[in-house]
C-alpha cells in the first residue's frame, strides 16, 4: 500500500519535475509555438518551410556555438554580426575578383578565418590582460569592423554570379544538398559535434567552466585563465567568420549589411537556451535549442504577416523575459531572496513569536 | 593635485590639442558658422552623455540610450504635428524618456538582470517602438516635416549659440552640482565604487540606481526633442548608435566604466572631443564609416588608457604613503 501511494505521488511529482526542468520548459515552448502555428498558419509545417527554417537555425547555431565559449567564461561578444560581414566580404570579394578559381576561393576562406583569429585575439588580449569589460570592447570593435567592411567593399554590394560548370565551390557551401540536408546544416552539425566534444571531453572545455564559475578560484588552482579567455574569444570570432561565409554563399550577395543585427538573434538564442550570463553554466544543448527557437520565432514573424518593424520589439521582449526567468531560477536555486521578502518573512516570524508568547 | 583633477585636466588638454590641430590644419574650423554647428552636434551627444555618465558612475550601463532617443523623438514629433505648444512637446519627450528609464531600472533592480543585457534588449524594444511610431504613408516610412512654428523655434539660436547648447551647459552644471554637493550624488559615487559596502553603510541602492536611470531617460528625451526640432522631422535612425557615441564621450571624459569616478564636466569635455573629431574628420574628407572605425578604436584606447592611468595613480599613492 505504501509503495502504491508512493508511485501515485511520484507520477504527479515527476510531471511537475519535468515541467520544472530545462528540457520540460523547452518542450513546452516548442509545443506552444507549434499550437500557435497550427491555428494560424498550417503552412508552417510544410517541408519547404522547414528547410528554410533549418538554414536559419544553422546560421544562428554556428554563431551560438562560438558565443557559448565566450559566455561560459562570463564575457560577451557583441561583434559577431560585423565579424560575419567581414569574413563574408573577404570570401565573396576574393572569389569574384580572383576569377572564380579554387585558389581564389581558398584565399578568401583563409583571409576570413585569419581575420577571425586576429579579431578574437584582439578581444581576448584586451579583456584578459587589460581587464576591460568585454561588452565595451566588442561594442567598439563592432563599429570598427563594420567601418572596415564598408571601406573594403567600398560601400558596394558584391554579387557573385553562379557558375553553371561543376567547380562552383562558393555556391556549394551555401546551397548544395547532401543526403536531403543543405550544406549549411551539415556544417552546423559538424560545429556542434566539435563544440560538444571540446566542452565535455577536453581539459580546455572542463577548465572553461571553472574559469567562468570563478575566475579568481580558477587562477588559484593553477589554471591559466588569460589563455583560456583568449582562446574562447578566438573560437567565437572563428565561428562568426564561418557563419558569415556560409551566409554570403547562401544569399549570393555580400556587403556591409550582411548579418547586420545578428548579435541580437544570437543573444536571444543564448538566453532562451538558459546559458547563464554570469558564466560557468550552460551546455551545447542550450545553444542548439536556442538557435532552434530563434529560427522558429523569426519564421513565425514572417509567416504570421507581422510587419518586420515589430521584430526588434518582439526580440527585445523575449530576451528580457528569458533572462528574467533564468535569473529567477538561479536565484531560487541559490536560495537568494530579496531584502523586501526577507523583511516580510522576518515580520511574519516576529508576529508568530508574539502570538506564541502572548498565549 | 589629486588624480581626479589630473584626469579632468588630461581631457581638457585633449580637447584643446584637437581643436588647435584641426584649427591649424583645416580652413574654416574656427569660423563662427562651423563653431556653432560643432557646438550643436556636441550638445546632442553631450546631453545623452550627461545621462549616461550618471548611470555609469552608479556602476551600471545604459545601452538603450539610442533607442530611448529614437522613441522619445518620434513621440515628440507626433505631439508637434498635433499642434501642441513647444513646452508640451519637450515635456512629453522628457516624460516618455523618464518612463523608459524607469522601466530600465525595474529590469535591473527588480528582475536582477545584468544591466548591459537588460538595457541592450530594452534598446531593441524602444527602437522597435520608435520604428512603429514613425510617419508612414501607405505603409512606407516618409520624412514628414513637422509643421509647427512654435515647436521648431526651439531649434533657433542666440548669436551663434543654439538654444540646445545653452540647455546642455545649464544641465551639465546642475548635474555637476548634484554630483558633488548633494547626498544623492555622494551615494551614487559610493554605490559605483563598491556596491556591497555602500549598501551596508545604508545607501538605498535601488532608489539611487532608479533615479540615475530616470535621469538618463530624461536626458535622452531632451536631446531627442531638440534634434527633432532642428531636423524638422523624426526618423527611425534618430538615435542610431547614440549610446555608442555617448559611452565614447564619457570614457574620453574620464568616466570609468566600472563606476564610481568621473563627473559631468568630464562628460561635457568628452562630448566636445567627439563632436570635434567628427567635424574635423569631415573637413578632411574622411567619410562616416571611417569615423565609426575611429570612434571604435577610440573607445578601446580610452578605456585601456584609463586602466593604465588608474594603475599609475595607485602606484603613485602607494609610493607616497610608504
Amino acid at each position: 500500500m505504501n509503495g502504491k501511494a508512493k508511485s501515485n505521488v511520484s507520477a504527479g511529482v515527476r510531471i511537475k519535475g519535468f515541467l520544472g526542468s530545462k528540457w520540460g520548459q523547452r518542450a513546452v515552448l516548442l509545443i506552444l509555438s507549434a499550437i500557435v502555428m497550427a491555428i494560424f498558419e498550417p503552412k508552417f509545417f510544410t517541408g519547404g518551410n522547414w528547410s528554410s527554417i533549418l538554414l536559419a537555425i544553422a546560421l544562428y547555431g554556428i554563431m551560438a556555438c562560438g558565443m557559448l565559449f565566450v559566455i561560459l567564461i562570463g564575457c560577451m561578444d557583441l561583434s559577431v554580426g560585423s565579424m560575419a560581414a567581414c569574413a563574408g566580404a573577404y570570401l565573396a570579394f576574393n572569389w569574384v575578383n580572383g576569377g572564380y578559381t579554387p585558389q581564389a576561393f581558398l584565399t578568401g576562406l583563409l583571409l576570413g578565418l585569419i581575420a577571425g583569429v586576429i579579431v578574437g585575439l584582439l578581444h581576448g588580449v584586451l579583456v584578459a590582460f587589460l581587464n576591460l569589460p568585454a561588452f565595451v570592447v566588442t561594442l567598439a570593435t563592432q563599429y570598427l569592423i563594420y567601418g572596415y567592411v564598408v571601406w573594403y567593399t567600398k560601400g558596394a554590394f558584391i554579387y557573385p554570379t553562379r557558375l553553371n560548370t561543376g567547380g562552383d565551390i562558393f555556391y556549394f557551401i551555401g546551397n548544395q544538398r547532401f543526403l536531403g540536408l543543405a550544406m549549411p546544416v551539415w556544417i552546423f552539425i559538424i560545429v556542434v559535434i566539435i563544440t560538444a566534444f571540446i566542452l565535455s571531453k577536453t581539459t580546455y572545455g572542463r577548465r572553461l567552466y571553472a574559469v567562468g564559475g570563478s575566475n579568481r578560484a580558477a587562477e588559484l588552482v593553477g589554471i591559466n585563465t588569460k589563455r583560456h579567455t583568449i582562446i574562447a574569444f578566438i573560437i567565437c570570432s572563428l565561428c562568426s567568420s564561418l557563419a558569415g561565409m556560409v551566409l554570403v554563399s547562401m544569399n549570393m550577395v555580400s556587403g556591409c549589411t550582411t548579418a547586420q543585427g545578428y548579435q541580437g538573434d544570437v543573444l536571444m538564442a543564448m538566453m532562451v537556451g538558459g546559458i547563464n550570463l554570469a558564466g560557468g553554466e550552460g551546455d551545447i544543448s542550450g545553444a542548439v535549442f536556442g538557435a532552434l527557437f530563434v529560427g522558429i520565432i523569426n519564421n513565425m514573424i514572417i509567416l504570421l504577416g507581422i510587419p518586420s518593424d515589430y521584430k526588434d520589439t518582439i526580440q527585445g521582449v523575449i530576451i528580457i523575459a528569458a533572462v528574467a526567468i533564468n535569473v529567477y531560477q538561479s536565484r531560487k536555486a541559490a536560495g537568494i531572496i530579496s531584502p523586501a521578502k526577507a523583511r516580510r518573512i522576518a515580520e511574519k516570524a516576529a508576529k508568530e513569536e508574539a502570538a506564541k508568547s502572548s498565549q | 593635485m589629486n588624480s581626479k583633477r589630473i584626469r579632468i585636466l588630461i581631457s581638457f588638454l585633449l580637447v584643446v590639442i584637437l581643436a588647435l590641430f584641426f584649427g591649424f590644419t583645416t580652413e574654416s574650423f574656427f569660423s563662427a558658422s562651423n563653431l556653432s554647428q560643432l557646438l550643436r552636434d556636441a550638445a546632442y551627444v553631450g546631453t545623452i552623455a550627461l545621462g549616461m555618465c550618471c548611470v555609469i558612475i552608479s556602476g551600471n550601463i545604459d545601452l538603450s540610450a539610442g533607442g530611448m532617443a529614437c522613441f522619445a523623438g518620434c513621440i515628440c514629433a507626433r505631439l508637434a504635428l498635433a499642434g501642441m505648444p513647444a513646452i508640451v512637446c519637450i515635456l512629453g519627450a522628457m516624460a516618455i524618456g523618464a518612463i523608459m528609464g524607469f522601466i530600465n531600472s525595474l529590469l535591473v533592480n527588480r528582475l536582477h538582470i545584468a544591466p548591459f543585457v537588460a538595457t541592450l534588449a530594452a534598446g531593441f524594444v524602444y527602437s522597435g517602438l520608435g520604428l512603429i511610431f514613425t510617419f508612414r504613408e501607405n505603409g512606407r516610412i516618409v520624412n514628414k516635416p513637422v509643421m509647427n512654428p512654435g515647436f521648431t523655434s526651439i531649434a533657433g539660436k542666440v548669436g551663434i549659440i543654439y538654444y540646445c547648447v545653452i540647455v546642455w551647459i545649464i544641465l551639465t552644471l546642475i548635474i555637476y552640482f548634484v554630483q558633488l554637493r548633494t547626498r544623492f550624488g555622494m551615494h551614487t559615487y559610493a554605490l559605483g565604487s563598491h556596491e556591497t559596502s555602500a549598501k551596508m553603510s545604508g545607501v538605498k541602492a535601488i532608489r539611487v540606481k532608479t533615479i540615475n536611470y530616470v535621469i538618463c531617460g530624461v536626458m535622452c528625451g531632451i536631446a531627442a526633442a531638440f534634434t527633432v526640432a532642428y531636423n524638422n522631422t523624426a526618423t527611425a535612425s534618430l538615435g542610431n548608435a547614440m549610446e555608442f557615441q555617448a559611452i565614447a564621450a564619457c570614457v574620453v571624459g574620464g568616466v570609468v566604466m566600472s563606476g564610481g569616478s568621473g563627473n559631468a564636466i568630464g562628460a561635457l569635455l568628452g562630448s566636445l572631443f567627439m563632436a570635434m573629431l567628427s567635424n574635423g574628420m569631415l573637413k578632411y574628407g574622411i567619410n562616416v564609416d571611417w569615423q565609426k572605425m575611429f570612434q571604435g578604436a577610440l573607445i578601446i584606447v580610452a578605456t585601456a588608457g584609463d586602466a593604465q592611468f588608474a594603475r599609475i595613480m595607485n602606484a603613485r599613492m602607494r609610493a607616497r604613503n610608504s
